[in-house]
């Protein structure tokens, strides 16, 4: 590969040669970019070059640490050796070709070359537009840090690093992208996480044969195992205290630059459900927390189906106190149930759309509009009942309660095929549906791990952490999903006993 | 894979549609009257719920004349713009003409349908079933349909009336050695109350028995979670204990009101042969009211109510059984007991045996509490 690059590029073979050569042909090879900044200086017998992109730099460190060394005394004749000896910054590299330099120019170098020199030599001290680092937007807690990753993967790995102060904490670098390389990170701690899952991971990063890489959320895409799936089976955070909780769990996490998402994997259904609030609440608290979601996701699929389904094929399921109700609220509707429905449903999905394009200013006034103004119009004008107001509004409520924003879509969009099939064959079709919907997910897995599990394969310990949550000196195992190198965290014999200080 | 979507794509158009059953053009027949005329007519009164926007009361009501069950429906159908469905039966009323003759006729049907609740309530009416349903006394109720339905349903869970679902009546039906016994609605002023049970052999009413007795019926075949029964024990015997007289000296009864009674029994076969059973009922239960002024606190006294309530349930359940014995009907299972000992080969045979039943009565009473009295 190299060789026939320097083969193709006879200006490798250039150097040595005079500045103006080095000028015209580094212009040429950057599409004669008009913020290449060149400066030339005349120092004791040789001229000395030196280039660089004026934004892509810190010129605090070109000026105090480059020139004032250079210019300092004008008698010193130069070469690439002397300045690395004296310039007092690490980051030096020495080139060959120009193409090389010219790659480094592009990442934040400032290259220095010495008229009639063997090699151009560069210092590695970029600058890249970042913000700082900032609080949850999308994942919002209540308890717990509030601190959130950012699109800088050296921040980022500053919080990690932060966070896990193990040697054992791993960092694998790749880079991604054939076109426009992307940096990689895969994170685990090697004396936690299984080596096998590590390897798989590392081996679909390694295999991509892509061009570019968006997002992380593309990388998930990328790397999943089932691509015609709803279901997301990569889990995305921009929480750095979930991301960090994973992998001291063994789990594996993956961090991709210039994306403020984190991936961890492998993830199954239930760690969608979870947020990091319920491990700061305490035990009993997150445990209802969880099975409240829980309960949120089927009534959030099922609910509106339901209503669709008793109404036009099972009048004998309605209890009876609701059926004057049910039946007054129906009365005025013009339109089947299914059409019904569904005119809600989409009523509710673009109002959410619509709130999420929106600027956040005018985005509230949409939600009101919407909400309270649509709903009650279309229930004075016989559009829909108002019972179904009441239960496409709390299945909505219920899919926001996922607290992954993937898993809340795919929940969301499951609903729409759900109520077609309760309006072609009643209860029959809701369960037609819930059984392919129960296969599919049996089928799913996340880089090899089974997507239901612990529910199955059947792990009695490993309800603690998905489903239910357990007080923390009983919670003493990683998850054997993970299948960790250390499965139990600490004797429970120990955690239990109580040790006062008079004792 | 081609094919597997097409031959998927075949079975999902060519299955077509389930027949549909919107809520609002239906007529929800709630209850249902029965009653038999001349040349074995049937003559069905219906309450059904029928949302319009723009009617007063969504209950209406419609009779209608048939050779059978099935067609009462149909009958009706012609005289309602909704489609009738008996998804949400909930009570059943048979007038007296049709039990005496047998109601197996429309249960029969009723049973099959899969649509209509194996829990729908089944009455009996003391006169016809749709003079009861087209009375308008109902107490701010809805409808008519719903105050019969929750009249019923509530005294069913206080314990006054056995259950009597069409599941319990069918159970009891085709049971060897086992009656059903129903509930039955009267007018009083126009209004309907519940007043007596009926007594059934197999299908057809031969007897009543006033609601109050039901309470030793339920007390033989099962037990009590919280009963409540009003007594009157013999004045005479408590005189030593009054405190202070009430003037109620004309009377020779002590009226007590017992609540919160739990009981249970238990009832063998002695002997096949002789056809005797025997009977241990122990029952505890909470004085609420007594009419006259006891030293309550004497636990002599207690112990003289215990006796006197116990002799006097073993009284009441000795006349309950000798009116069964009188109409042949055996609602509490006599029957079933001896099956268990000697098989019956037909339901006949255990009917000329009942009469010759004897049933060796022990009550244990307890009582619990009696109140705080100074």
């Amino acid at each position: 590969m190299r060789r026939s690059v320097q083969k193709k590029k006879k200006a490798s073979d250039t150097f040595p040669c005079t500045i103006e050569e080095l000028k015209k042909q580094l212009s040429s090879m950057l599409q004669d970019s008009p913020d290449l900044n060149f400066s030339t200086y005349t120092l004791g017998q040789k001229r000395i070059i030196v280039f660089y992109f004026t934004y892509q730099i810190n010129k605090e460190q070109l000026h105090r640490s480059i020139l004032d060394t250079l210019l300092a005394s004008q008698d010193k004749t130069w070469d690439a050796k002397m300045i690395q000896n004296e310039v007092p910054l690490a980051s030096s590299t020495l080139h060959d070709t120009l193409i090389s330099v010219a790659k480094e120019l592009i990442q934040g170098g400032v290259g220095i070359y010495v008229e009639e020199d063997e090699q151009p030599l560069t210092y590695y001290i970029p600058e890249q537009a970042r913000r700082a680092v900032s609080r949850a937007e999308n994942e919002s807690l209540v308890l717990g840090p509030q601190i959130a990753f950012t699109e800088s993967m050296v921040t980022n790995l500053n919080i990690i690093r932060w966070r896990l102060d193990t040697p054992e904490l791993k960092t694998e670098k790749l880079i991604i992208g054939k076109e426009i390389p992307t940096e990689i990170r895969i994170v685990y701690l090697k004396n936690i996480s299984n080596d096998d899952l590590v390897n798989t991971v590392r081996q679909r990063l390694e295999d991509l044969d892509v061009n570019d890489v968006m997002d992380s959320n593309v990388v998930a895409q990328l790397i999943e195992d089932r691509s015609t799936s709803i279901f997301p089976q990569l889990l995305t955070t921009e929480l750095p205290d979930r991301f960090c909780n994973s992998i001291i769990n063994g789990k594996v996490g993956i961090m991709v630059d210039k994306s403020p998402t984190v991936l961890i994997t492998p993830a199954t259904l239930f760690s969608f459900l979870e947020s990091t609030e319920d491990i700061y609440f305490r035990w009993n608290i997150g445990t209802f927390l969880r099975i409240m979601r829980l309960v949120a996701m089927f009534l959030s699929i099922l609910l509106t189906p339901a209503y669709v389904a008793a109404l036009s094929f099972h009048v004998e399921v309605i209890p009876s106190s609701l059926l004057v109700s049910l039946g007054q609220s129906r009365a005025n509707v013009p339109f089947p149930p299914v059409f019904e429905a569904l005119l809600l449903e989409l009523l509710i999905e673009l109002l959410r759309e619509a709130g999420a394009r929106l600027p956040t200013k005018v985005g509230q006034t949409m939600g009101i509009v919407g909400g309270i103004v649509l709903g009650q119009a279309a229930v004075k004008a016989g559009f829909t009942s108002n019972i179904l107001i009441i239960v496409v509004a709390l299945s909505a409520l219920a899919s926001f309660t996922a607290p992954s924003y993937m898993m809340g879509g795919a929940i969301r969009v499951i609903r729409f095929p759900m109520i077609i099939l309760s309006g072609l064959w009643g209860l029959l079709g809701i369960f037609l549906g819930l059984s392919f919907l129960i296969i599919h997910l049996l089928k799913v897995s996340s880089l090899g791990t089974p997507y239901l599990s612990p529910l199955y394969p059947f792990h009695f310990a490993d309800l603690d952490n998905s489903i239910v949550r357990l007080p923390w000196s009983r919670s003493n195992r990683r998850p054997t999903v993970n299948e960790t190198k250390k499965p139990v965290k600490f004797s429970q014999k120990e955690a239990k006993k109580k040790r006062d200080i008079d004792e | 894979m081609k094919k597997l979507i097409c031959i998927l794509c075949v079975l999902v158009l060519l299955t077509g549609c389930v027949e549909r059953k919107y809520i609002e053009r239906l007529g929800i027949i709630t209850v249902i009257g029965y009653d038999l005329l001349e040349e074995g007519f049937l003559e069905g009164t219906l309450i059904f719920f029928q949302f319009d926007p723009n009617a007063n009361s969504v209950s209406q009501i419609i009779t209608s004349r048939a050779n059978s069950a099935k067609g009462i429906r149909q009958d009706a159908n012609l005289k309602s713009s909704k489609q009738l469905v008996s998804g949400q039966l909930r009570l059943a009323v048979f007038g007296s003409q049709l039990a005496e003759k047998g109601i197996m006729r429309v249960t029969d049907t009723l049973a099959r349908d899969a649509a209509v609740s194996d829990l729908l309530y089944m009455t009996i009416a003391e006169e016809d079933a749709k003079a009861i349903l087209s009375s308008n006394k109902m107490e701010d109720a809805a409808d008519i349909g719903n105050y019969l339905n929750s009249m019923i349903e509530k005294n069913i869970q206080n314990e006054v009336l056995p259950y009597s679902t069409l599941h319990q009546f069918q159970h009891d039906y085709y049971d060897l050695g086992r009656d059903p016994i129903l509930p039955m609605l009267n007018l009083e002023d126009g209004k309907p109350v519940l007043r007596h049970l009926a007594l059934m052999q197999d299908d057809r009413m031969v007897g009543k028995l006033p609601v109050k007795k039901g309470f030793y019926l339920k007390l033989i075949e099962s037990r009590f979670e919280a009963g409540h029964l009003e007594v009157g024990l013999p004045r005479e015997k408590f005189k030593p204990y009054f405190k202070s007289n009430r003037n109620h000296e004309e009377i020779d009864q002590m009226f007590v009101t017992f609540d919160e009674i739990k009981s249970k029994s238990q009832l063998v076969l002695n002997s096949p042969d002789s056809l005797s059973f025997n009977l241990d009922i122990t029952l505890e239960g909470r004085i609420l009211e007594i009419s006259d002024d006891l030293k309550i606190q004497d636990p002599k006294v207690v112990k003289l109510l215990e006796e006197e309530f116990a002799s006097l349930i073993e009284d009441e359940i000795k006349s309950v059984v000798e009116v069964f014995k009188e109409n042949q009907v055996d609602p509490i299972g006599f029957g079933q007991i001896y099956n268990k000992e000697r098989p019956l080969k037909e339901k006949g045979e255990w009917r000329k045996l009942m009469s010759d039943i004897s049933v060796d009565t022990n009550v244990k009473t307890r009582i619990v509490r009696h109140g705080i009295i100074k």
